[in-house]
């Protein structure tokens, strides 16, 4: 986990998942439920961050986009509510060891 | 040989020296105890359990006794002891079954590595059906309604699943009753040997069904999952049946895991497999018959159409 990282070090940096290939997971019902081997732990992610796991699943990604393939999905403008949004998801998955930001 | 084809005498005398060794979920536990009301218990409940030889390995040993020499004529408690240790504080000489029902229950939790779930277990015909609850809300007492019209008893408690293959192991000991459900099974299955009440209980009254001999002797066999009913008893309540969406049957199976989180990998990929596969209902019932009738219809449709994860109808 890095530590303390302001908005700004979340912001300019690219994020991943880190080892996704040992995670296994369920979307059911619009929710993601993760298990995290390297923890044990089994998380269960929101919305917002289903879809954050779902498109880091698929390519690294910055905050800001991020935020665009969410407004896009959900055919909304990019607000910075949404900006908010994501960097809390990050914290978190950079908190629980999901994802980190790449050196 | 089964406990109850040995002379009465001689097993009494046996439970008091060296103890008698029963075949209880796969483990082979030695039963010691010179209480005789307690022998009584255990020769009316385990009747049709398997004897182990007199001599050989013991998985987990199992004595209860007078809590001190002179207890046994002035303020009547007793101790169990598990493998040696004192598991409880002493407990008054009329609940002292209670010790053993919990330290064999103790016992065979302990021993399971496998992926253990807080629910009763049912299996009819190779299917299975979990039913997931917390306690008090009527699980034991649907599954004893479903044992005694021919289903078999997999387990009242826990539901142990193969880590080879997610098939449902057997648990099979006797169920628990509590307060109004007493009286509730008695009613349902008259001809049913239910233990007398053990009133005053921390848990309120208490008494044990004996599993059917099919439960007993089929205790190898394994069984599919193949249905997930969260059942809910109200007194009077009309028969009400709902979907449980996948995420949701997925938080009630892990909320109720015993060991969900020290199973890693198996625990997640079990759960989620189960509930993948399985449809799953939350049910509320008034009585016993709707509710086995429910259960039974909703066996019926996995087993016509095992493809279906979701049953058609939504409520009845």
């Amino acid at each position: 986990m890095c530590p303390a990282m302001g908005d700004v070090d979340i912001d300019s940096r690219t994020w991943r998942l880190l080892e996704p290939a040992g995670l296994t997971w369920r979307c059911w019902d619009d929710e993601y439920i993760v298990f995290h081997p390297w923890s044990g732990m089994t998380h269960y992610l929101d919305a917002i961050a289903g879809t954050v796991f779902e498109l880091l699943l698929d390519h690294d990604a910055t905050v800001r986009g991020l935020a665009a393939a969410l407004a896009n999905q959900a055919d909304t403008p990019a607000t910075d509510s949404l900006n908010v949004a994501v960097r809390q998801v990050l914290r978190r998955f950079d908190e629980i060891g999901l994802a980190e930001p790449i050196p | 040989m089964q406990l109850g084809a040995v002379p009465e005498s001689a097993l009494r005398a046996r439970f008091r020296a060296t103890g008698v060794r029963l075949r209880l979920a796969g483990l082979c536990i030695n039963l010691r105890t010179d209480v005789p009301a307690v022998i009584e218990q255990i020769l009316q409940l385990y009747g049709g359990y398997p004897l182990e030889p007199g001599a050989g390995t013991d998985d987990a040993r199992v004595h209860l006794k007078y809590a001190s020499p002179l207890r046994r004529f002035i303020g009547r408690r007793t101790l169990v002891f598990v493998d040696g240790e004192p598991l409880y504080r002493p407990m008054l000489l009329r609940h002292a079954y209670l010790m053993i029902d919990s330290a064999l229950d103790w016992c065979v939790s302990a021993n399971v590595t496998n992926l253990v779930l807080h629910a009763a277990v049912a299996e009819r015909g190779g299917l299975a059906v979990i039913l997931p609850a917390p306690s008090g809300s009527g699980k034991s007492t649907i599954c004893a309604a479903l044992v005694t019209r021919g289903w078999r008893l997999l387990s009242d408690e826990l539901a142990v699943f193969r880590a080879a293959d997610g098939r449902l192991q057997s648990f099979a000991l006797p169920i628990t009753l509590k307060n109004e459900s007493i009286a509730l099974i008695r009613q349902w299955a008259p001809d049913a040997y239910i233990s007398p009440v053990f009133t005053g209980t921390i848990r309120g009254d208490m008494a044990f069904l004996r599993p059917p001999t099919d439960s007993v002797t089929r205790a190898a066999e394994t069984a599919e999952p193949a249905l997930i009913v969260s059942p809910t008893y109200q007194v009077g309540a009309p028969l009400a049946l709902q979907p449980l969406g996948k995420s949701e049957a997925f938080r009630l199976l892990t909320a109720s895991g015993m060991n969900y989180y020290t199973t890693q990998r198996f625990g997640f990929d079990t759960v989620a497999g189960l509930v993948d596969s399985c449809p799953a209902w939350r049910l509320s019932y008034g009585t016993l018959e709707q509710a086995v009738d429910a259960i039974e219809d909703l066996l019926a449709r996995v087993r016509m159409d095992p493809t279906a994860s979701r049953p058609a109808i939504t409520t009845t």
